[in-house]
């Protein structure tokens, strides 16, 4: 077995997976309603778990080692996110969009 | 703690990842070159480890919780591929580029 350097442009700046929101596509936090997109393109519904503890949402990605036409790939994704103090935790509700974006919605408390 | 359903079309034919590449951005074989661009865009050079065991490569591609301004965040990636029989393994380079795409090359053997 040998291991390979993984080498990269020295100027440039690593802190671009942040620049670009880290898979967050959207957020929208309104008085009557928050929502969040998220980017889940390599996972299929049954892959995905969302779960809410308290005032935090769990969404858990993960797809077993499956194959393409140049070889395989598995993929495990946590989130954690604390939802804002007002919204009615009882009315999560979460959608795969056929692009890949999770969307989860949640009613504020009234 | 609560789970919420991930709801989706149901007519939707849930394959679309493969249709994408899974996240194989190009593949080049020819007589003296192999190539192979993959979707590293949510990882730092240190995060991506390139094995060749035999005529398998492996990449890995971790990085353990981190906060965005959203939440909190982990990802887990293994890939594995056959290289072409007439590879030459001590040629073999990974680069990652600024757009957060690993490039894997090697020559062939004549």
């Amino acid at each position: 077995m040998s291991a390979i350097e993984v080498t990269a442009d020295a100027a440039s700046t690593w802190d671009w997976p942040l620049q670009h929101n880290d898979g967050v596509v959207k957020v929208h936090n309104t008085k009557e309603k928050f929502e969040v997109g998220l980017d889940v393109q390599f996972f299929t519904p049954k892959e995905i778990e969302v779960k809410v503890s308290g005032q935090e949402l769990l969404i858990h990605c993960r797809h077993e080692t499956r194959s393409d036409n140049h070889g395989t790939v598995a993929r495990e994704i946590n989130r954690a996110y604390k939802l804002p103090d007002d919204v009615d935790v009882s009315t999560v509700k979460s959608h795969l969009a056929t692009r890949g974006v999770l969307t989860i919605t949640a009613s504020k408390k009234a | 703690m609560m789970s919420v359903p991930v709801m989706a079309d149901e007519g939707t034919k849930w394959d679309w990842p493969l249709q994408k590449g899974d996240g194989v951005v190009n593949v080049l074989d020819d007589d003296d070159h192999f190539e192979v661009g993959l979707e590293a865009h949510n990882f730092l050079p240190k995060e991506i480890e390139v094995k060749n065991i035999g005529e398998l490569l492996e990449i890995h591609m971790e990085h353990n919780v981190k906060k965005d301004s959203f939440g909190d965040v982990s990802r887990n990636i293994t890939r594995c591929y056959k290289l072409p029989k007439n590879v030459d393994m001590k040629t073999i380079k990974s680069n990652l580029d600024s757009h957060g795409i690993l490039h894997i090359e090697a020559r062939k053997m004549h």
